[in-house]
């Protein structure tokens, strides 16, 4: 690796470590720069806007706390989304970054939680297909994006602050949701089998 | 950035939640015609406690299917709230617009679909 990569290696992970004891708006480049050893002008160098530091703080956060996990059921995906929630609930700070990059103005051609054909995107999409292969690219489209907006931090975010709910009631919400938005797909789409597991 | 939603992105009024995925529709083609200051609000409300206020819709949402569905139980009124809530946002728009890449047209559609999908249980004669 290279040193410019260690060096912002090394000043994402100070700024990620003062998450929870630091609002990260109040993290500074030169407190930053002195704990890391560098200048604050090489900290401007490696993120010239604070927002391509939080993307790459979040890019951390993510896999080191939030990581989803793989799943190729519907029982599969309630279960990644319960264990995220959760996850959120034991590190606020980093959720509310996490949720903060993917609503972003894309800085990176990589940002978490907020990239087409992100990781959790991505086995949504192919669950989707799996189960109803009938469906049309609209419906498949819109069904997908509905699911993953109810999973998403953003939604554990607005549910925390806006109704004062904890993890699990979040989980009851995105599975009552969930359920009314695979209802709404056309009359027949879904295999039986499927259907029944999910709607059921 | 509260201010920003409010004026540069008011809502078209609706006296009935039912009506409320039509609105979506043109709240998000609001966002798509100023797509930088509609990422900058989405941000903002996703900051923690301090932040703007992640539901400004609640009060009128939940006054809306307190008069409509008087008899919407507890658990599932918040669902509905907390749902609507979530979709008529600058983070819905983001989302859509970030992690599936949609055209203004597609997200207004998806929004409004969603929303539909949410109220349907509680439609008129369901």
């Amino acid at each position: 690796m290279s040193d410019a990569a260690d060096t912002a290696g090394a000043l994402v992970a100070a700024a990620a470590a003062q998450l929870g004891r630091t609002e990260f708006d109040e993290i500074t480049y030169k407190a930053l720069g002195a704990e890391v050893g560098v200048s604050e002008r090489t900290v401007y160098r490696h993120f010239p806007t604070r927002a391509h530091l939080l993307v790459c703080v979040a890019q951390t956060v993510e896999s080191r706390l939030f990581a989803p996990s793989a799943f190729t059921t519907w029982e599969g995906l309630y279960g990644a989304v319960a264990a995220r929630f959760d996850a959120f609930d034991a590190h606020p700070a980093e959720a509310f970054i996490l949720a903060r990059s993917a609503s972003l103005s894309p800085v990176h051609t990589a940002s978490p939680a907020g990239q087409s054909h992100s990781f959790f995107a991505g086995a949504v999409g192919a669950l989707v297909d799996e189960s109803a292969p009938g469906l049309n690219p609209r419906d498949r489209r819109r069904t997908a994006s509905a699911l993953c907006y109810f999973a998403s931090a953003q939604f554990w975010v607005r549910v925390r602050v806006g109704f004062d709910l904890d993890a699990e009631a979040a989980m009851r919400h995105f599975r009552a949701a969930a359920h009314q938005v695979l209802r709404a797909v056309p009359e027949g789409t879904w295999p039986h089998p499927a259907y029944d597991g999910v709607v059921s | 950035m509260a201010w920003a939603d409010h004026v540069v992105f008011a809502r078209p009024s609706f006296d009935s939640v039912f009506d409320l995925p039509l609105a979506l529709r043109q709240t998000m083609a609001a966002y798509s015609q100023r797509p930088e200051l509609a990422f900058l609000v989405a941000e903002t409300t996703m900051r923690g406690a301090a932040a703007a206020n992640p539901a400004p819709s609640r009060v009128h949402v939940e006054q809306l299917l307190d008069a409509e569905i008087p008899d919407l139980g507890a658990e599932e009124r918040e669902r509905v709230a907390a749902a609507l809530c979530h979709l008529d946002s600058a983070g819905a728009w983001a989302a859509l617009r970030r992690e599936f890449g949609m055209a203004a047209i597609d997200v207004a559609d998806a929004a409004a679909w969603t929303a539909e999908a949410v109220l349907n249980p509680c439609a008129p004669g369901r």
